[in-house]
């Protein structure tokens, strides 16, 4: 790992997140700056990073157009963004540690199959932060998130360029934590 | 078993069985030979979306075959799936579309969501994954809100494991600011109380793609209902004069906003040549609305459809695209659009290809040829 530098430069929190006070939460939780995404449309983006998801396949439609350009498209291909490369498990643990100790957990961290206990235990140490105060859905979303970074399902990004065309350093969670849409009942409703 | 491979058809001779996809209720003369078996399921389950028009003319073809049984179950169940979707898909549009309407947002249906009203019998026929809408870009905020409110989420889908999730929203945006459509807004909608059969058919595709179920609830299916909207027909193609144009139809006493028939054509026309002309096996199942639509269209309708497809270069375009209907589909083209198409076929030798959207035939492509 890249002591000389940051770890991670920047973070990006799920849609279901996009309050300013999940950037707050963010930051409490991982101690990092924050700040506004200054993406054209919505996005929770603080300083430092850990993306949810690997990167997905977004769907392209119609369109080239009347070029001879492609269609539109970003990168797909399953798993975390392009070029990236497993981070060392002694990187991960660090990391996990760093954040493991903000929430007051030991540093042995539990692993592997104890996902679920585990993210029910951050999810306890969150509620008792002020800034999520009644927002059960933030805590659900980012005590998963942090919980899948503690059980070292991490991949590390190397340098590449961001879609603002700056270079930056992203942190992105192998599998399994993206949110799933809400199941709607009532269709009327 | 649904399978990547099975999606293409690769066997199948070019364009012989383009009459599954015809006007006409026959099996045609010009049907194709039992040896291309193999490629007609890619096709018949590749270009699900017109299934209530394809399926009943192949059990004609090759349904007491051993083998054209079981391709007829596989397809049945999955048309009576997409059928309970697209039950949904209307409810949930009316429910839109009044929301849109409340909140003062101009839109017009696009594509299938148009077409389905404008050239079929009975709009169930045609089935599709998305409900198409064009808003004006000054509006697509408040778009958004509606949506939000009428149930949907922004999300993006996971081909491998054909699902959606919610969207990560830089990624999202990266991709919102190159593009004429906004990503995916996803209504994820439980269906409770259906029949015994819908039930079985159902969970019976459950491996067809593109998955139209989440049904990792064992005892209750959702359908992804998911609203596609448009602020361009293309990059270079705005919405606006497709808005300005748009007459109306009434669907079960609500009236929806289609493109008139000129744009309705060109955008069709459009699409069938540049999604064949950059993929294999991409679009087949669109001469399915072009067949219909053509036999609609009046003088004055060919007449604008001419002015579009000069003002935006599409002439080959439309050469390729049209000059397919009469003989591979029995399809009888207007005069004038004929007379064009003598015209269109000669292209401007003192222009490179590219600079006239020329790229060749995207006839054999539709059929996974070269």
């Amino acid at each position: 790992m890249p002591p000389s530098k940051p770890l991670l430069d920047k973070v990006v929190v799920s849609s279901a997140l996009q309050d300013i006070a999940a950037v707050r939460i963010a930051s409490a939780v991982a101690g990092w700056s924050a700040s506004a995404s200054p993406l054209p449309t919505t996005g929770i983006v603080a300083s430092g990073v850990l993306a949810a998801s690997p990167i997905p396949t977004v769907r392209t439609a119609a369109s080239p157009v009347l070029t001879a350009s492609p269609i539109p498209t970003v990168r797909t291909a399953a798993s975390p963004g392009v070029g990236a490369v497993t981070v060392s498990s002694a990187a991960a643990a660090a990391f996990a540690s760093g954040i493991a100790a903000r929430l007051g957990f030991a540093s042995d961290v539990p692993t592997g199959d104890v996902f679920s206990s585990l993210s029910g235990r951050i999810a306890s140490a969150l509620a008792k932060l002020p800034e999520l105060a009644g927002l059960a859905e933030v805590n659900s979303q980012l005590s998963t998130m942090v919980a899948s970074m503690l059980i070292g399902r991490l991949a590390f990004q190397p340098d590449v360029a961001s879609p603002l065309g700056k270079q930056m350093r992203s942190i992105t969670v192998a599998s399994g934590v993206q949110a799933r849409l809400e199941r709607r009942g009532d269709i009327d409703g | 078993m649904a399978d990547a491979d099975s999606c293409g058809y690769a066997a199948v001779t070019t364009g012989s069985f383009s009459w599954l996809f015809s006007d006409s209720p026959e099996v045609t003369a010009v049907a194709g030979s039992i040896d291309d078996f193999a490629g007609i399921e890619g096709l018949l389950l590749g270009c699900w979306q017109v299934l209530p028009i394809s399926l009943p003319k192949f059990e004609k073809f090759a349904g007491k075959l051993h083998r054209g049984r079981a391709l007829v179950d596989r397809a049945r169940a999955r048309m009576i799936a997409d059928g309970v979707v697209l039950d949904l898909q209307l409810r949930i549009l009316k429910r839109l579309a009044a929301n849109l309407n409340a909140a003062a947002i101009p839109f017009v249906l696009l594509k299938s969501a148009a077409m389905r009203f404008v050239a079929y019998p009975d709009c169930r026929l045609r089935r599709a994954r998305d409900i198409d809408m064009g808003v004006a870009a000054e509006n697509l905020e408040a778009a958004m809100r509606v949506l939000a409110e009428t149930g949907f989420q922004e999300a993006q889908w996971i081909e491998d494991g054909q699902f959606f999730e919610m969207a990560e929203p830089e990624l999202r945006a990266s991709v919102e600011s190159q593009h004429h459509e906004l990503g995916f807004w996803v209504r994820l909608q439980e269906v409770r109380g259906t029949s015994r059969e819908d039930l079985e058919a159902i969970l019976a595709q459950r491996n067809e793609r593109p998955a139209q179920w989440d049904l990792t609830d064992e005892t209750i299916p959702a359908a992804y209902l998911v609203a596609d909207i448009h602020h361009g027909l293309a990059l270079e193609i705005g919405i606006e004069e497709v808005l300005a144009t748009a007459r109306t139809i009434v669907f079960e006493d609500v009236v929806l906003p289609v493109p008139s028939s000129a744009w309705l054509l060109f955008h069709l026309v459009y699409k069938i040549y540049i999604e064949g002309v950059f993929n294999y096996n991409e679009g087949a199942y669109q001469y399915t609305d072009l067949c219909r639509l053509i036999a609609l269209v009046s003088e004055e309708d060919v007449a604008q459809f001419t002015s579009l497809v000069e003002r935006f270069n599409l002439r080959a375009a439309a050469y390729y695209v049209l000059r397919r209907l009469p003989g591979h589909f029995g399809a009888r083209l207007p005069t004038e659009l004929s007379r064009l198409l003598d015209d269109w076929a000669q292209p401007d030798v003192a222009l490179a290809p590219g600079l006239q959207n020329d790229w060749g035939d995207m006839w054999p492509k539709l059929w996974g040829g070269r």
